[in-house]
């Protein structure tokens, strides 16, 4: 009986490796597939944009940039890009006294971006900021939870 | 092994799995291992429309902001692109000016795949061939090559030929340049411009004296030129309300005859030479007065071909008054002044007369070797003859015909008669100086002539004369005899255009027959005394006759 | 071994004879063609997701597949690599089944499988076009060009191809209409045809053996049939990692490349029209199509099919190698030997 045994494994150790073999294979063709099916949303349209020179700053306060979807929190020292785009159903908000409204389906932001009242449920994201030539960039792709402050050069008056 | 089990299937089926599972392998590696999706997320993939359609771009995937690339991706690259305010690169994007395929990731095809080159990348200096897409022709500061390009355009007096929008006069002659940039790089530009014959042997555009960096100054305005250009909206270009601005030619700083204005102003001095003035492409025009009828000058400008067949002067259009005022300054003010070579010893110094003489008028065509090969020689539609190393034609040629060439010229030719310029005596001179320099035989030194056979009385049947005139004649001469048959290109002089009636007609049929029956020394034309009988012979001259005539029954 | 019936086992019987499998008799030939089809479909459907037949955009597309997309590069060489490969095997195929004689009573088929051979030209040809660079452009003109020399049906068939008289953006529209619609349509149907046919006139055609060994089909026809399949597919990506689906500029009406070549299976016809144009376009053509469609009819000889190059065919089997070789030869010297204004250039 042992060499029945033995050949008995033998081959289910070969079936084993065959259907291995074969699932491997076919998975990995699978995967390819879905791989390349998948991919057309690899792509962002969101790039490093200027939006105003440092000069042209408000020395405190937001300032909306409606076109480019970003609004500039701009305080003595500093300041943070913040989304201008409804987390509900992606409206443009407007810049209000208390925060951010939105005028499609009334959601209200607070100041940061928190949020007061619904439909939205999410706050507004922060954007990724630098200053390059005394202009202000702003890249709109990365959406962070906490907001980037850079520091502000301001000639004369107001240091970082 | 049992019976009935063929276990090669099994080791067959194994291999075949095992060589899947490699070449899967081996692709999900070389797929994955190098790809930029490996490092990034996310691909940048900007979208721009500058009017001609939304254009897609992932240039910024190596070119952060438009810097260089460096090495690491991820790093912050130090060569950041340069302030080109009042433009933003961010709003124009990358592909309308630097031109490249925005959508390939890839650095060779992103770049431009060699070829015809319409697509390679501008970078540096070459940038300017992208201004004038958006900006209207003129003065543009960083633009200046492009602009002096234009200038040169038209001082070369390319859109005589070359029709381009936006010029409103204009040939029809060479192909149409309006949306040349959108089809040619700037380096096949540069080098078609400089060498047109190098692609098309057959190109009858001349070879302008351009230094390399001026053709490329004509190429930066030409690369401008391209099918959807920015400068204007469609409305506008197919309303015919884009012009490119018109530019004095004329010196400035000097009171000028309006005849002479004209000269300059309708480009005829971009090619031809007056006075000091050369183009280096086309005859001389100094003393054209002299040398040719007033008619024969108005009628060459309304249609340079009939004067001289194949001439490759194209039709300058002007208004009917330009051209009175331009034929009466050339009849009465372009003539040879009294003192010729009194005013060319001043110039020349010690040199012979002749030498003079020879230098100032026969030069340009004949060469100062006498081969025939002189400068302007390429654009001529005849080859003039030449000199040097063919005395066996010139022991042919009776003196007085010789003679009769200088004085009167040869009609349905560019060679013109100098009766009115050169006293005889120094018509004397000027052959005597031929002779000696570059023929090389004695002016008595002359061939008998072999006897031709005599003109038979019957006629010829043409349809034997046709098909014998095929056989022979048409490879060099063409089928219709208009001396662009297949190998007419192999042969320089080139073979002789059969059509040119005014070449043909005051020529007496011996002389057709002679040239066929022992051929022409000196260029292509073999003798044909052998394969043809007397009636076969007289039969091609009247085939020749007729073909000459062809162009009188039109 | 007990196993629920599934749909392949219609196509098959359910024992073979031991010669059936013996890897001379088919040499695997009709599946590996299958595997290249089944390759087409889903490389195709992987591509049609991504590019759009329109004049302005379809090269870029192409170079965001091949360039951006992971994968996207091994796709297109895969679409192009078993399109090239299935018109080889196709046609080997064919040449197997003349040389061995086995359209002999299964004529129905024989025509099925030129059916599908000319479809196969047909979408190689269309899909030819759709990257939009100046090779494809320009191949394509010549090609469509040699099919208006075909008196009356030629200019019809030009007409119908290109949209036109000339390649624009009516034939780039029909191209992928034809080559992602009708045509994979139509090579579904008739592969299926000829599946069909195959087990309706009993398997493939073996001469006459009383008592010859049989085999269950399952696994041993089943686990050969497997092993070509993947063999193909594995051979197919490994070149495809090798070979680069061209791409060259973007398509320009106004700058033919010297020398423009056809296709390079239609490269044959256009050295022969470069000689004579009656017989390069008219007469080539239609003695192909006759020899193929009449040969069987014709073939009066007694072996039965089969059999590896039966001593009684031997003048039908001279004359098909023959025209096989010629055709090789031409299209080895028009793909080349040929250089600007078709002149002979000498590789040496």
């Amino acid at each position: 009986m042992p060499t029945e045994t033995k050949t008995e494994r033998r081959s289910f150790l070969k079936r084993i490796l065959l259907l291995g073999g074969l699932t491997i294979s076919w998975g990995g063709i699978a995967a390819i597939l879905a791989d390349v099916w998948l991919a057309a949303g690899l792509f962002s349209s969101a790039h490093w944009r200027s939006l105003v020179t440092q000069e042209e700053l408000l020395s405190e306060g937001v300032l909306p940039f409606p076109e480019q979807g970003v609004a500039l929190l701009v305080q003595k020292d500093r300041i943070a890009a913040l989304s201008l785009e409804c987390t509900h159903l992606g409206c443009r908000l407007n810049v209000v006294d208390e925060g951010f409204f939105c005028p499609c389906h009334g959601s209200e932001f607070g100041p940061r971006g928190e949020v007061y009242t619904g439909p939205a449920n999410r706050s507004l994201p922060w954007h990724d900021i630098k200053i390059n030539r005394g202009k202000i960039w702003v890249q709109s792709e990365a959406q962070q939870d906490a907001p980037i402050w850079i520091a502000l050069e301001r000639n004369g008056r107001g240091t970082a | 092994m049992a019976a009935g089990k063929p276990d090669w299937i099994n080791v067959f089926y194994g291999m075949a799995i095992c060589l899947l599972l490699v070449s899967l392998g081996a692709a999900v590696y070389f797929s994955v291992a190098h790809h930029p999706l490996n490092d990034h997320s996310s691909i940048p993939d900007l979208t721009i429309n500058l009017g001609a359609g939304p254009v897609r771009e992932h240039c910024t995937y190596c070119h952060p902001e438009g810097s260089r690339p460096s090495p690491d991706l991820d790093q912050r690259s130090l060569s950041e692109h340069p302030d080109i305010s009042p433009h933003q690169w961010e709003k124009l994007g990358c592909t309308g000016c630097h031109l490249g395929e925005g959508m390939a990731l890839d650095v060779e095809i992103s770049h431009g795949l060699p070829g015809l080159g319409a697509r390679q990348v501008l970078s540096g200096r070459d940038l300017q061939a992208s201004c004038f897409q958006c900006h209207p022709v003129g003065p543009l500061p960083g633009a200046k090559k492009a602009w002096k390009g234009y200038q040169r355009f038209l001082a070369k007096g390319c859109n005589t030929c070359h029709h381009i929008s936006g010029l409103g006069r204009g040939g029809r002659y060479g192909p149409d340049l309006s949306h040349i940039g959108s089809l040619l790089g700037l380096d096949l530009l540069q080098q078609e411009i400089r060498d047109p014959k190098a692609d098309l042997p057959n190109s009858i555009m001349p070879r302008f004296p351009l230094s390399k960096s001026r053709a490329r100054e004509i190429a930066y305005f030409l690369k401008s030129r391209v099918k959807q250009p920015y400068y204007a909206t469609p409305m506008q270009i197919q309303a015919g309300q884009i012009k490119l601005p018109a530019i004095s030619l004329a010196p400035k700083g000097r009171e000028l005859a309006e005849g002479e204005r004209l000269l300059f102003e309708r480009q005829c001095l971009a090619c031809h030479q007056f006075r000091e003035v050369n183009g280096r492409i086309a005859p001389d025009l100094s003393f054209i007065g002299s040398q040719r009828q007033r008619s024969y000058l108005e009628g060459f400008l309304d249609n340079p071909a009939r004067y001289i067949p194949g001439a490759v002067m194209p039709q300058v259009p002007m208004i009917a008054e330009e051209k009175t005022t331009l034929v009466n300054y050339l009849s009465t003010q372009a003539v040879a002044p009294e003192n010729l070579s009194q005013m060319l010893a001043k110039k020349m110094g010690q040199e012979e007369p002749a030498k003079q003489l020879f230098m100032r008028l026969c030069q340009a065509c004949h060469a100062a070797e006498g081969n025939g090969l002189g400068p302007i020689q390429p654009n001529l539609a005849n080859f003039p003859r030449a000199f040097a190393g063919n005395a066996d034609f010139f022991r042919r040629i009776q003196p007085k015909r010789l003679l009769a060439s200088i004085e009167k010229g040869i009609p349905g030719t560019s060679m013109p008669g100098y009766e009115k310029i050169l006293s005889p005596q120094q018509r004397q001179q000027v052959m005597d100086l031929i002779f000696a320099a570059f023929i090389g035989i004695g002016q008595d030194d002359k061939a008998k002539p072999e006897e031709l056979p005599r003109k038979p009385v019957q006629a010829f049947i043409p349809q034997d004369i046709d098909s014998l005139f095929t056989d022979l004649c048409s490879r060099c001469h063409g089928d219709r005899g208009n001396g662009k048959g297949t190998e007419a290109l192999q042969h320089l002089p080139r073979p002789r255009n059969l059509t040119n009636h005014l070449y043909f007609t005051p020529l007496p049929d011996e002389r057709i027959a002679r040239a066929i029956y022992s051929g022409i020394p000196g260029t292509a034309m073999p003798a044909h005394a052998e394969q043809l009988s007397a009636g076969q012979l007289w039969g091609l001259v009247g085939k020749i006759r007729q073909l000459s005539r062809g162009n009188d029954a039109d | 071994m007990s196993r629920t019936r599934n749909f392949f086992d219609h196509l098959h019987v359910s024992q073979v004879r031991s010669r059936v499998l013996h890897p001379l008799t088919s040499l695997g030939l009709g599946i590996a063609s299958l595997t290249c089809l089944a390759t087409l479909f889903v490389t195709g459907f992987t591509l049609f997701l991504y590019y759009v037949p329109d004049q302005a955009q379809a090269y870029e597309r192409i170079l965001h597949i091949s360039t951006t997309l992971r994968f996207g590069r091994l796709i297109r060489n895969l679409h192009y690599l078993s399109a090239n490969g299935l018109l080889i095997l196709a046609f080997l195929h064919m040449s197997r089944i003349f040389f061995m004689g086995s359209y002999k009573r299964r004529y129905l088929n024989w025509v099925y499988g030129l059916t599908l051979l000319v479809l196969i030209l047909f979408a190689n040809f269309t899909g030819y076009l759709l990257p939009w660079d100046q090779i494809s452009y320009w191949a394509i003109k010549v090609g469509a060009s040699l099919a208006g020399y075909f008196p009356l049906l030629g200019e019809t068939l030009q007409t119908f191809l290109l949209g036109g008289q000339d390649v624009g953006p009516e034939t780039l529209a029909r191209s992928f209409a034809l080559h992602a619609g009708i045509l994979p349509f139509l090579l579904l149907v008739f592969t299926s045809l000829h599946l069909w046919r195959i087990r309706k006139d009993g398997g493939l055609a073996l001469p006459e053996a009383a008592d010859e060994e049989r085999i269950p089909t399952i696994p041993w026809l089943y686990r050969s049939e497997a092993a070509v399949a993947m063999l193909t597919l594995a051979t197919l990506i490994a070149l495809a990692l090798l070979i680069d689906a061209p791409i060259f500029e973007r398509a320009d009406p106004a700058h033919p490349p010297n020398p423009a070549k056809a296709p390079w299976y239609f490269v044959g016809f256009q050295e022969l029209v470069s000689y004579s144009a009656v017989i390069g376009g008219i007469l080539m053509p239609l003695f192909w199509a006759a020899f193929l469609l009449l040969a069987p009819r014709l073939d009066r000889s007694r072996s039965c099919g089969g059999r590896w190059f039966a001593k009684d065919r031997w003048h039908w089997n001279l004359a098909f190698a023959l025209l096989l070789i010629s055709q090789l030869v031409l299209i080895y010297i028009g793909l080349y030997l040929r250089g600007p204004n078709w002149q002979l250039v000498l590789p040496f």
